[in-house]
């Protein structure tokens, strides 16, 4: 059972999206209701399938067709290194695209 | 015949005695310093005998395209302007995109090599076999954007391409840059003032003899492929849209935003108020590309109304906005590009110029200096009717101006010993961003050959933020430790770091532009091997990954030895007192870099590189990179002591 789908049933928690540079146009809602247990990995898909082909095209790697390595996420401000990591209620996740230099 | 890659040919003018010869390029060195970067280290490092003045006629300016500049390579048009530094003493050496280098090869010249200083004003004309100097005196005094313009009607073809200074550089300003295509600066470490000192205004290029690749359709396959890389990766597309500007959220989100000369690790409202969102929505008008770039990361801007209605420009780069919005505490986006519009157009090094005056507005709040010292301005933070007054008077040495028209040491000597410890610099370059982001980003910044820089090797995937990107097992087989991926660990940092001097010493070699590259290890853009093959599809040499990294030891042992020739020593390979101290605030908040720990990371380095336990390039490790007569200049010297 896939983690964002409704069982009617399973206990949900809000999780609040911030979305930085260009994702910024393509995750258009601020909070995402997620089922309780969830981990930024099954965030990361549920993104992709709610934003589609234009998200998908920056975060999935088309080699491998898993989310895309170099997309760096940030839980409540701190770095993600494991994207089994879960998520609670009230979390926030930033979601940006690497940049370095300058 | 046109030439493959190299046009093997290098250009020589002596100012002082108008003479203009052509030289052959000599073969042994294209196998040893590539090209670029390293090529101009090997000419300047011949020509410049130690202690010679930077501001000297003995001192040389010597500009180097790329082999792969002018060809079909992505963003292959980039150029090294090297020198001995007005502003640190030691190597200047850097970087310009735009179409110059281009320019320069398609005119038939690898490099350009100039000495003496002129006894009038004048210009360098190139064009093709022709080379001249001209009478440089009306354009004095003019800004870059005027002399650019006033080159082209003059000469009568809008297709040059010109590479100026403004006013700062006449003047001598310390930290001023030689400019072309409105915005594109050889900034870090003062070339302009050499330019200057050599009543040299401006270099004039066209180009029409062309350039060909010994094995075009290998090279177009490769060159194919590495656009077919770039159009499917995140970075460039994020840098297509947003340009360096959307680095301001994100370092603001790490906690390296730099508030008020680095005083402060994050500031959301100025992130916001400078972020690339609003750069977007009410400045820029249109993309911008150099010289054969798909990611066309700049753009044209415009402000329409308000009290700095009419400014138009290109550019607006990351350092632009930290160093003339952020760290000066001016949040007001008009204002910026205002500064920016000066900082172009009087022809300074935007970042050292917006540093001077965020450290001198921080001594004005601290009360080491008072407006009877600033000429009346009041410099508080945030004020940035000051800040442009104060950039006017550095390009005149006015005042006030002319005690920050030094570097940042000398500069303290006049304002007083209290003002060194939030002077952020290294060797006398100014910190453009924050190092604290781990250790391997503070070594490379710490070593690099020109003071402090932050793509000379620093360590980007700490900046970046991707410490998840590559699995452990291939951290320990690329590093020697998976605590490579750690930024807060000194561990394998001597190993990061040195892959970062490869990829981006290589770039400045080939003449492409890094952000192209492949800038965190395992992604997928473009590599070292693909820079191989196409530098020997280009050229009909043969150049390997391994050719490559050698070049890169060999180029950064002769840098370090130029330096250690001008008594640089292992107590200069550090950080400034600010660095040393625990980050403000953000993620990070509470890291601090320990220095034994930051010492055991150094002495690795030196000992990855084959340099004694002083930082200075062994004689066995020169003579096995075929630079014995350096060793032997350096024991004349006395450099290694009593061996």
């Amino acid at each position: 059972m896939s983690a964002w789908e409704n069982t009617g049933n399973a206990e949900r928690v809000d999780i609040q999206v911030r979305a930085l540079g260009i994702l910024k146009a393509l995750v258009t809602e601020p909070c995402i209701s997620l089922e309780k247990g969830s981990s930024v990995s099954q965030l990361l898909s549920l993104l992709m399938k709610r934003y589609g082909k234009p998200f998908q095209e920056i975060a999935l790697d088309p080699e491998t067709n898993q989310i895309n390595s170099f997309i760096c996420t940030l839980l409540n401000g701190k770095i993600v290194g494991d994207l089994d990591e879960g998520l609670k209620g009230g979390d926030e996740v930033t979601l940006f695209i690497p940049v370095s230099g300058g | 015949m046109k030439a493959n890659a190299y046009t093997r040919k290098i250009a020589k003018i002596d100012l002082s005695r108008k003479k203009i010869s052509t030289e052959d390029l000599p073969e042994s060195f294209i196998q040893d310093f590539i090209g670029g970067r390293g090529m101009n280290a090997r000419l300047l490092y011949d020509e410049v005998a130690p202690r010679t003045h930077p501001l000297s006629p003995e001192n040389r300016i010597v500009i180097g395209a790329g082999p792969l500049s002018g060809t079909m390579a992505p963003t292959a048009g980039r150029c090294q302007c090297t020198t001995k530094s007005a502003l640190t003493g030691i190597l200047g050496d850097s970087n310009v995109g735009g179409h110059f280098g281009a320019e320069l090869k398609f005119a038939g010249y690898d490099h350009i090599i100039i000495s003496g200083k002129s006894e009038k004003p004048a210009y360098l004309w190139i064009e093709d076999e022709k080379i001249e100097l001209r009478d440089g005196g009306p354009l004095w005094g003019l800004d870059t954007w005027a002399t650019a313009s006033a080159i082209q009607e003059d000469l009568g073809n809008p297709d040059i391409q010109v590479l100026t200074i403004g006013p700062a550089g006449e003047n001598l300003v310390k930290y001023s840059a030689v400019i072309t295509n409105l915005s594109r600066a050889a900034g870090r470490g003062g070339a302009g003032a050499v330019f200057g000192s050599k009543g040299l205004k401006a270099i004039a290029v066209r180009g029409t003899r062309g350039l060909s690749v010994a094995r075009p359709r290998d090279f177009m396959r490769s060159v194919e492929e590495c656009f077919r890389r770039i159009y499917n990766d995140p970075g460039p597309k994020q840098r297509s849209v947003e340009g360096t500007p959307s680095l301001v959220v994100v370092m603001n989100a790490g906690g390296f935003i730099g508030y008020k000369n680095m005083q402060f690790a994050t500031h959301d409202d100025i992130a916001e108020k400078l972020s690339a969102e609003k750069f977007l929505k009410y400045y820029s008008t249109k993309s911008k590309a150099c010289f054969n770039c798909p990611v066309h990361c700049s753009h044209f801007y415009e402000v329409k109304e308000g009290p700095f209605a009419g400014i138009k420009g290109e550019g607006l780069e990351w350092g632009g906005i930290l160093c003339l919005g952020i760290k000066p505490g001016v949040d007001y986006y008009p204002a910026v590009l205002k500064a920016y519009e000066l900082a172009n157009r009087l022809g300074f090094d935007c970042c050292s110029l917006g540093d001077m005056i965020s450290w001198a507005m921080e001594c004005f709040e601290k009360g080491l200096l008072t407006e009877r010292e600033t000429d009346g301005l009041p410099l508080h933070f945030g004020n940035y009717e000051a800040l442009l007054l104060l950039i006017e008077k550095i390009a005149r040495r006015e005042g006030f101006g002319n005690v920050l028209a030094d570097n940042i040491v000398e500069a303290a000597a006049k304002i007083g010993p209290k003002s060194l410890p939030f002077a952020n610099h290294i060797k006398k370059l100014t910190i453009m961003g924050d190092v604290r982001k781990g250790y391997g980003f503070a070594l490379g910044e710490a070593v690099s050959s020109v003071g402090a820089h932050h793509v000379r090797g620093a360590v980007l995937a700490e900046e970046g933020w991707v410490a998840r990107a590559i699995p452990d097992q291939v951290a320990e087989e690329m590093f020697g430790s998976k605590e490579a991926k750690n930024p807060h660990s000194p561990i394998a940092k001597d190993r990061t770091v040195r892959w970062y001097e490869r990829i981006t010493t290589m770039a400045d070699c080939l003449g492409v532009c890094k952000f192209v590259l492949s800038p965190y290890a395992g992604q997928k853009l473009i590599t070292m091997k693909d820079l191989a093959d196409l530098l020997s599809q280009a050229s009909g040499l043969s150049f390997t990954e391994n050719d490559f990294e050698w070049a890169t030891e060999r180029i950064l042992a002769l840098e370090r030895a130029f330096n250690v020739r001008e008594g640089l020593s292992r107590k200069e390979d550090t950080l400034p007192p600010r660095m040393w101290e625990p980050v403000a605030g953000g993620p990070k908040k509470g890291f601090k870099l320990e220095k034994e720990l930051f010492e055991q990371a150094l002495k690795q380095y030196y000992e990855l590189h084959g340099w004694n336990e002083e930082g200075i390039p062994t004689p066995e490790t020169l003579e096995s990179l075929n630079l014995k007569f350096v060793g032997e200049e350096l024991e004349r010297l006395g450099k290694y002591g009593k061996r």
